[in-house]
């Protein structure tokens, strides 16, 4: 990705803009307090160096310093929660936006998944640094040192001529080391992503590793990229320490001139002590603002990438039709579901995904769909569940345009199961009646239709075992008829299978058709395949090559290997109303 | 979670200092010296500049101020430098800890997978193993030398302030113990309990997610995204909550800190100006008591958060030690050669019976085909002959090259009997990679060899970066075909193995390409034994002998 300009994180995510103007206020108002403090300690100094202390004004002169103490533990705590609040809501909005905009689209988005939703909790403590402390801070930053000097000024005009002269080369420095550690600390991010994401692919490898003997060296290669992690670390550190030391070492030159000039003139009895000891407790309030925004300024730096990724996180192309929640509702075990002349763009890639397909799906009967992969058939897919429009060209059903229908109401109507069937985390029962309100009577009987009796019956949890992640393991034949379970159990009027038996052995493989016969018999269906064995499922069978029909195999439309299901209506040509393929 | 037993947060710190090298355990006290000296330096530069400014108000000569005025000088570059090298070698040290303890928790957890590692999730494997350890850092960098300097700073405070006015001494041993001791106490009962929470709630929610992400048409298609959406929002919802209480709470007791340090001020002031109208103190005590006191609550001020940091940081720590220590010890059997005999074996796994009375005998050099229905637990043999499957979960005899399976070494196991998979894992990274982990130092001819032995090779003529090709995460860019032919031709490269078990690593291959496939592989070694699974008959008659395997 092109290297975007310095920007104001609150424009990445408005969900930061207007609450942190009131931290920021806070911020000012806990450093006012800071600096009334500070003048009222001087004066009690004063008080007992210039003579005898009074006792009633040293009471009310201490009474009103503890005063302004409290008031800005007070404002500075809230200040710091206010912000830490707005962080953390932050970064929930842009986690629920990711989540929203995935199942908007319907497709993950994310070239890491894994490292997107590790950051999507764990770049809370980024973002909340960053608001709670950086964003007060930055206003504090550029006031808090004016509020000084003018106080220091009203005390001793040449003090305040002094520090003024320090005040530049420090925020100099500051620019400079922060620029240096915004760099550092994106190589950090990107650092720390890859060792997330190589110690995942390390843990998911682990049986190869230990088959071939190479665990030992997996666990060097964990410690190198922790090597490569550190150093990138010390790196950001080393930045920002010398950030720390300019500023430390600028604030301290700054405040021993001003002792040093007031300590001389005192000396020679050119200046009294109150003003003096005023202009000397509230020198280092001059740079304090200045340092604790360099030593936050490392929460920008960490928060941006989080922030950025997030954001990108959430951003999809919204390719998911919404059709007209007041159109036609099609029927699609009624109607054959016809393409025409379609024309999908594949985002990124020269070669149109799909480049004028004419498809004819006739109701009650499975069309299957061959090719090499590549060919366009998981787009097909797409378009049939009504995830994406066709970008030329239409998908209608019983004569309307999917892309005027109810296409809520379709997609309610249609079962997909893909090529890897995910288990949701959650119990078995809950699993194949997702969506769908079906009773524990259902649900064990689609188990049973795809054969997962006997495992039903072997569980001593049944339909509360939990599966998915950490839950049950279950084999990828059995992922695959849970997911015939779920629709089976959803009673659907159009069923899109994707390559039901890639990755599966023979006998497994057989034992998936043998569910999915049970599933697509007198239904309307399409199913993808490259494999053989599914084949005996289809009425028909479209052979497709490179988004088209493939010109080649075009005598395949009822092929010998369509073994036609004694149920259905003998083979007759399939109908492609006289258009080329 | 897993629960973590209380135990002292002392005896937690001193395991976790033996995590660092003695060399390194050295770097972190150097540094901690270092913070003491910076922060003892930046209070008596306070305390002086009082002084210094007040012996001033008296007009003495200029001279005799030139000693004080050399020594603030000194103490100013003395703190920043001191702060600037502290920080250096303490962060040094403490993430060269890290990297080791990373990878030793990492190792910890190798002999426990595949099985289930305490019924963990891999999001939570990952937090653990990532999160934990970077948050045991906390423990040297953010609370012990903190810590000990700021031990050093109250004591040397209590000290100086009690030689120029006693009470006054008394007044910030007060501050002190209140800051060190009682309000992280406080803050450590508010926050009870919250780190575990914290830790299971993220780890729900990161699963959440990226669940979401892998599995978005399904959920929409099956008309639940409205549900799931609702779902992870209640349990992002809950983490928020705890987050933001958190935050409050820290914030708080942050609040709690300044007041207490600054009161400390108001109160050392008092204390010398009541003394100093008795007369007890001149005026020059008074300015260097309140500028003390002023230093002294900035030094002081950061004591809870560091108090706090220590025990967040060794509860960091126990959770380590608990998922390293949730590895058993393996035996230390040594298998001489593959011969393999089962007698009666039977293995449950999660409740379930997934092998039934297996008797199976292979000699030595022999090639036995294992056939038999889907389910009746080919691969689970597999998975036991190789060490996979738990001692807990399996009953009967079972040993290879003599060594009892109960007893043996999963290593030495593994170097003698080779699995191949049908679903070879492929890592995020290139193919040769991908290859060179069966026979490390192998050539890239030999490479080369392998994969046109199983059939690779117009799949490899069609690469644009030969070996160089990235095959993706978890092998994403290679269809089922060209990751069964990787994972056969690993075989072919792999040397020193008495037995090789091909679990169906060649189903995704045309009949006659598998047999060249799997006898590529059987012909790579010579005299190594063979056990293979396979359906189809052609792939049987690679084997000597047939062994029926039948459910019950």
């Amino acid at each position: 990705m092109a290297r975007r300009g310095r920007q104001d994180l609150t424009t990445l995510a408005p969900e930061l803009g207007p609450l942190t103007r009131r931290t920021a206020a806070l911020g000012v108002a806990a450093t006012a307090c800071t600096l009334a403090g500070a003048i009222l300690l001087a004066h009690a100094i004063a008080l007992g160096v210039d003579g005898v202390p009074q006792t009633g004004e040293a009471a009310r002169t201490l009474a009103a310093l503890a005063a302004a103490v409290l008031l800005r533990a007070a404002l500075g705590a809230a200040a710091e929660i206010d912000g830490r609040r707005t962080g953390h809501r932050a970064v929930a909005a842009l986690r629920r936006r990711i989540v929203v905009a995935t199942l908007a689209s319907a497709s993950s988005g994310a070239a890491r998944p894994g490292a997107l939703a590790a950051t999507s909790v764990h770049g809370a403590g980024a973002l909340s640094d960053y608001a709670g402390r950086y964003v007060p801070q930055r206003v504090v930053g550029a006031v808090g040192p004016v509020l000084a000097l003018a106080a220091v000024a009203v005390a001793d005009p040449l003090s305040a001529g002094l520090l003024a002269f320090a005040v530049p080369v420090v925020i100099l420095f500051l620019a400079l080391v922060g620029l240096q550690a915004r760099d550092a600390a994106e190589h950090r991010t990107a650092a720390l992503a890859l060792l997330d994401g190589h110690l995942l692919d390390v843990l998911r490898g682990l049986p190869v590793l230990r088959a071939f003997g190479r665990e030992e060296f997996q666990v060097r290669e964990v410690e190198r990229a922790g090597e490569s992690y550190r150093r990138g670390t010390m790196a950001v550190l080393r930045a920002a320490f010398l950030s720390g030391f300019v500023l430390e070492f600028v604030a301290m030159l700054g405040t021993a001139l001003v002792a040093v000039a007031c300590g001389i003139r005192l000396a020679a009895g050119d200046m009294t002590f109150a003003p003096a000891i005023t202009a000397l407790v509230l020198a280092p309030e001059v740079f304090a603002p200045l340092r604790r925004l360099g030593a936050e300024y490392h929460a920008a730096a960490e928060a941006e990438p989080v922030l950025r990724a997030l954001v990108d996180g959430g951003e999809r192309e919204h390719l998911v039709p919404a059709g007209d929640p007041a159109g036609a509702l099609p029927d699609p075990a009624r109607d054959p579901v016809v393409l025409r002349g379609v024309r999908v763009v594949a985002p990124g890639r020269e070669r149109r995904a799909l480049d004028g397909l004419d498809l004819h799906v006739a109701a009650g009967r499975t069309t299957a769909l061959v090719g090499p992969p590549g060919a366009g058939k998981t787009t097909v897919l797409r378009l049939l569940a009504g995830l994406r429009g066709p970008d030329e060209g239409t998908v209608s059903c019983g004569g309307v345009d999917l892309a005027a229908a109810d296409l809520d109401g379709w997609r309610a109507g249609v079962a997909w199961i893909p090529q890897h069937p995910v288990l949701l985390p959650g119990t078995l029962r809950e699993n194949v009646a997702l969506g769908t309100g079906a009773d524990d009577a259902d649900v064990a009987a689609a188990l049973h239709d795809v054969g997962l009796g006997p495992l039903l019956r072997a569980l001593p949890a049944g339909l509360d075992t939990a599966v998915g992640d950490g839950g049950l393991p279950l084999s990828a034949g059995e992922r695959r008829r849970v997911a015939i379970a779920r629709a089976i159990a959803s009673r659907p009027l159009l069923v899109l299978v994707d390559e039901p038996t890639a990755n599966l052995d023979a006998v497994t493989s057989a034992g998936v058709v043998d569910a999915l016969e049970r599933l697509l018999r007198g239904r309307t269906a399409v199913l993808c395949t490259h494999d053989a064995a599914p084949l005996r499922l289809a009425d028909e069978i479209v052979a497709l090559r490179d988004g088209g029909r493939d010109r080649a195999a075009a005598g395949l439309g009822s092929a010998p290997t369509a073994r036609t299901r004694t149920d259905a209506v003998p083979t007759a040509p399939v109908p492609t109303s006289g258009v080329p393929a | 979670m897993s629960t973590v037993a209380p135990e002292r947060t002392l005896t937690t710190v001193r395991r976790a200092l033996r995590i660092a090298s003695p060399d390194e355990r050295r770097r972190l006290a150097g540094a901690a010296a270092l913070g003491a000296v910076s922060s003892l330096a930046g209070t008596a530069l306070l305390a002086l500049s009082g002084y210094l400014i007040a012996r001033a108000a008296e007009q003495p000569p200029v001279l005799s101020l030139t000693v004080a005025i050399v020594c603030v000088r000194g103490l100013g570059v003395l703190r920043a430098a001191s702060r600037y090298a502290e920080r250096l070698v303490g962060h040094d040290a403490v993430l060269g800890t890290l990297t080791r303890l990373r990878a030793g928790t990492f190792a910890a957890l190798v002999p426990r997978v595949p099985g289930a590692v305490g019924g963990r999730s891999s999001a939570e494997l990952l937090d653990g193993v990532v999160a934990d350890v970077d948050r045991v850092q906390d423990v040297f960098l953010r609370s012990l030398a903190p810590l000990a300097a700021g031990l050093l700073v109250a004591l040397a405070g209590v000290a100086a302030a009690a030689l120029v006015l006693p009470v006054a001494g008394v007044v910030v041993l007060v501050v002190a113990v209140l800051l060190g001791a009682v309000v992280p106490a406080v803050a450590r009962r508010a926050g009870r309990g919250t780190a575990a929470r914290l830790a299971s709630l993220r780890a729900r929610v990161v699963r959440d997610v990226a669940t979401t992400l892998d599995a978005a048409p399904e959920i929409v298609m099956s008309g639940a995204a409205d549900r799931h959406a609702g779902t992870v929002a209640a349990a992002s919802d809950r983490l928020t909550a705890l987050e933001l209480r958190v935050a409050t709470r820290d914030a708080a007791v942050g609040a709690v800190a300044t007041a207490i340090a600054g009161l400390g001020v108001v109160a050392v002031l008092a204390v010398a100006l009541v003394a100093r109208a008795d007369g007890r103190i001149g005026p020059t005590a008074v300015g260097l008591l309140a500028l003390l006191a002023l230093g002294l609550g900035e030094a002081l001020s950061g004591l809870p958060q560091a108090a706090r940091e220590l025990h967040d940081g060794t509860d960091a720590v126990r959770r380590v030690e608990a998922l390293a220590a949730t590895a058993g010890p393996g035996g230390t059997g040594r298998p001489d050669g593959g011969v393999v005999r089962l007698r009666r074996v039977e293995v449950r796994r999660g409740g379930r019976t997934v092998l039934r009375d297996a008797s199976l005998s292979i000699g030595a050099g022999e090639r036995v085909a294992l056939v038999g229905p889907s389910g009746v637990g080919k691969s689970t043999i597999a998975d036991l002959l190789v060490g996979f499957v738990d001692p807990g979960e399996w009953t009967g005899e079972a040993s290879v090259g003599g060594c009892d399976l109960r007893t043996a070494d999963g290593r030495a196991l593994r170097a003698a009997v080779l699995q191949l998979p049908q679903d070879p894992y492929l890592f995020d990274a290139d193919l040769r990679a991908n290859l060179a982990l069966a026979r490390p130092g192998a050539t890239d001819d030999d490479l080369l060899a392998a994969l046109r032995a199983v059939g690779a090779g117009d799949w490899l003529d069609g690469l644009d970066h030969g070996l160089g090709t990235p095959l993706g995460e978890r092998g994403a860019r290679c269809s089922g075909g060209e990751r069964q032919r990787i994972g056969l031709a690993r075989g072919v490269l792999a040397r020193g193995h008495a037995l090789v078990l091909l679990d169906e690593p060649a189903s995704h291959l045309p009949a006659d390409e598998a047999v060249a496939a799997i006898g590529a592989v059987l012909d790579a070694a010579p005299g190594r034994a063979a056990m293979i699974v396979a359906h189809r008959p052609e792939e049987a008659a690679l084997a000597t002998r047939s062994v029926v395997l039948t459910a019950g």
